[in-house]
């Protein structure tokens, strides 16, 4: 059946949620690339990886690990979903998607159980795609974990069905419950967590060196049945660490992620591409543009107006917009966020009567902008002032980035510029600011 | 027993109005969205004031009661010692109520505790499938704001509720408040606003009433009249019947103005009529509505009046009793 957007202002309101990433399937998906000025994203990223999709030439590198860079909740882990598709299909990469919430705790994350999760959602996927692995994939794991096991205090949590996997049985089954084990035991801050970390990190050579041979061994029963060529982990939700776990992920132990040979995209927050610390080891080119409704000069640019308006009008019928000049004047005042669209939409449906009028959507621009009042302070007004008078000589300082990372200054076009969010515009700080 | 959905409008409609001004609209967002908005929200609420917050929160429960949503609150008391507690108990609160008030103390979150906080936020949305409220003060937002960033992007609102100002902080006497202007719809004919811009409008009437109790009554006296009809067509007919009887009849007595005296009365009696006080009803018609109107010569009213008359002893069973003489 068609999907219909809901036509009664509270059943808007009991389907806004913004912590829900939407499925490739989901009806009110709305095909983004244009507005956003990245046509070029995912060919830049597939290119990366080695595989051109306009001419299917294909030269995949060792290892790739690229981040993915993008403001918080503008769609990045439904835009990676899209991409995994169109990945998966052209037959060259196996992708594997690691649920980092799923698996682990991402209150304390290192790159010990991401490694493990890695592992065990790889496994996960070829058992569940009928792929059949011989002894020797398995065992160097299966090594690995028998010298765990033998150290005194991790044994006691084992039990023996685990420990006859360890001692190399129970083939890709045995090793998953194996790994199932360890990854739980890090999401639930077992006792066993730090512990575990310092074997890991004790021998991460050896480890690292197993798990390689998984991936190779993986991908050569692939490329026999024809299915892929290369593996591809994709690792959402490393955009979302504690600030100083990101710092320790993405910067200090960079190199450890650097030991598995293979190609991944990990989501990263925004502000890390400007805070100087990456020292170029992960590649961090790709950014997921904001879309845009105006170009650096002013100019309206159409494709941003013509997806946002879809957007909206998926989540709430026409027929509850008194006229179009409401439905554009909510997609202004988003800068081209769609959270922040579906901000003012739930907004709207918590004031309106029956129709959202313009009398509506100036309060609820008003409400929203009443919540950027909570942390902006007299200089951020002024930064943002000089910015939106100057939109390339954005800085990248703390500030900017504290700023940026807070949405209420967006970045349009990779980064080229960027200007304050337009319900800050409205703020009498920022009317009072000098910039 | 859940009410009907015009039962609970008229409830959240009702129990706004008793709040301070200030506090009107953002009691009628926040009820709106905790009733009919999704399973799982963070909700933000500033309430410095314990007296206003206690008061808000028990007009919510009642809102919430009547829509079959039970609400539980979690005090952040000093025997909640850090975050993985609180996530223990909000996990468990949740599994108990659709609505968790979380009431906060001042100073319990810190920028590492929000921090600590923010991380949690994907296994809160998976197993703390509630409402979360978080009654907290503008600094405790403020730093959420500021260290937990990815949890705020999820908020699902924020909403103030602040007392009303001072009396010191009232203007000036010489420089009072302007006059709420009432919309020409409201005077005449049918009221076209919605019921929330008529809840909105009983508070406007009743603060400016309040804040100048020595406004002459002919000042007074359309607005005293506006609130009355605002009260009735809201449905609170309780405070419609007490409004008319203890401050509208007294005041149209003081300006000497019986025909509005006996239109009021009027609507005493239609109100009790409708509640099946028949004879009380009936008494008010026939000896303080209808020689009035006769004496005034006012057809129209007279005539209404006594098709109220028939109505009643319609209803009665006495359709043969002699009608009142003309």
């Amino acid at each position: 059946m068609d999907y219909q957007p809901p036509s009664h202002l509270l059943e808007v309101l009991q389907k806004i949620e913004y912590e829900e990433a939407l499925s490739d399937q989901d009806p009110r998906y709305v095909d983004s690339q244009e507005a956003r000025g990245s046509e070029k994203t995912f060919t830049r990223l597939a290119r990366k990886f080695g595989w051109d999709p306009v001419s299917d030439v294909f030269f995949a590198p060792y290892e790739k690990h690229i981040l993915f860079f993008g403001h918080i909740g503008i769609g990045k882990t439904t835009e990676l979903r899209r991409y995994a598709l169109q990945l998966n299909a052209s037959r060259r990469f196996y992708v594997v998607e690691v649920d980092v919430l799923a698996k682990l705790d991402r209150n304390n994350l290192q790159y010990t159980e991401v490694l493990m999760a890695m592992a065990e959602t790889l496994l996960e996927r070829l058992h569940g795609d009928g792929f059949v692995l011989g002894a020797e994939a398995l065992e160097p794991l299966q090594r690995w974990f028998g010298n765990v096991v033998e150290t005194q205090t991790t044994t006691k949590e084992l039990s023996a069905e685990l420990k006859t996997v360890a001692e190399g049985g129970g083939g890709i089954p045995g090793l998953i419950k194996l790994l199932a084990t360890f990854t739980a035991a890090f999401k639930t801050g077992s006792s066993q967590k730090s512990e575990w970390r310092r074997e890991i990190r004790n021998d991460f050579t050896s480890l690292a060196q197993a798990f390689n041979t998984l991936i190779r061994l993986a991908e050569a029963q692939l490329a026999r049945k024809g299915r892929a060529e290369q593996l591809l982990f994709l690792i959402d939700g490393t955009d979302k660490m504690r600030g100083e776990d990101t710092q320790q992920f993405f910067v200090q132990d960079a190199e450890q992620l650097l030991a598995i040979k293979t190609l991944v995209i990990y989501t990263a927050p925004l502000h890390l591409k400007y805070d100087g610390r990456l020292g170029g080891k992960l590649d961090a080119d790709i950014v997921l543009p904001m879309m845009k409704l105006y170009e650096r000069d002013g100019g309206r640019f159409e494709a941003g107006w013509r997806t946002m308006r879809r957007l909206l009008l998926l989540r709430a019928d026409r027929c509850l917009f008194a006229s179009d000049a409401e439905v554009d004047r909510l997609v202004e005042f988003s800068g081209g966020h769609p959270r922040e669209l579906l901000r003012l939409l739930k907004l709207c449906c918590e004031l309106a009567e029956d129709r959202i009028d313009a009398s509506v959507v100036q309060t609820a621009i008003q409400k929203l902008a009443a919540d950027y009042r909570y942390f902006l302070k007299p200089a951020d007004y002024a930064l943002l002032k000089t910015i939106d008078s100057n939109p390339i000589d954005a800085g990248n300082d703390e500030q900017a980035q504290e700023l940026l990372h807070r949405l209420a200054l967006l970045q349009y076009n990779d980064g080229t510029w960027r200007r304050s969010h337009p319900v800050v515009r409205t703020l009498e700080g920022y009317g009072a600011a000098g910039g | 027993m859940v009410s009907s959905a015009f039962a609970i409008e008229q409830a959240r409609l009702a129990e706004a109005r008793q709040l301070p001004g200030p506090c009107h609209d953002d009691f009628l967002r926040l009820s709106r969205t905790l009733i009919h908005g999704p399973p799982f929200q963070w909700l933000l609420v500033e309430a410095p004031d314990e007296g206003l917050r206690r008061q808000v929160l028990e007009a919510l429960d009642r809102v919430l009661q009547r829509a079959g949503l039970r609400s539980d609150r979690l005090p952040l008391s000093a025997k909640i010692l850090d975050v993985p507690m609180l996530e223990a108990r909000l996990v468990n609160n949740a599994r108990q109520a659709p609505v968790v008030h979380v009431i906060g103390r001042p100073g319990w979150f810190d920028a590492a505790r929000w921090e600590a906080f923010n991380t949690r936020r994907e296994r809160l949305a998976a197993k703390a499938r509630a409402r979360l409220v978080f009654w907290l003060d503008g600094e405790a937002i403020a730093l959420a704001s500021r260290s937990a960033p990815d949890l705020w992007a999820w908020r699902s609102g924020v909403y103030t509720f602040l007392p009303a100002a001072a009396p010191a902080a009232q203007p000036a006497p010489g420089g009072e408040r302007p006059l709420p202007t009432p919309a020409t719809s409201a005077h005449w004919g049918l009221d076209t606003r919605s019921m929330a811009e008529r809840s909105r409008r009983v508070v406007e009437i009743r603060a400016w009433l309040e804040g100048n109790p020595e406004a002459p009554d002919e000042l007074r006296i359309s607005l005293v009249d506006e609130l009355g009809r605002l009260l009735f067509s809201l449905g609170d007919l309780d405070e419609a019947l007490a409004h008319w009887r203890e401050v509208e009849l007294p005041l149209h007595r003081r300006l000497g103005d019986s025909r509005s005296q006996a239109i009021t009365m009027g609507k005493i009696a239609g109100i009790l009529q409708a509640r099946g006080q028949l004879d009380e009803a009936l008494r008010i018609y026939q000896e303080e509505a209808l020689p009035v109107f006769k004496r005034l010569g006012d057809l129209r009213s007279k005539a209404i009046t006594m098709g109220k008359i028939a109505d009643i002893l319609e209803a009665r069973g006495q359709q043969h009793q002699e009608p009142p003489p003309a």
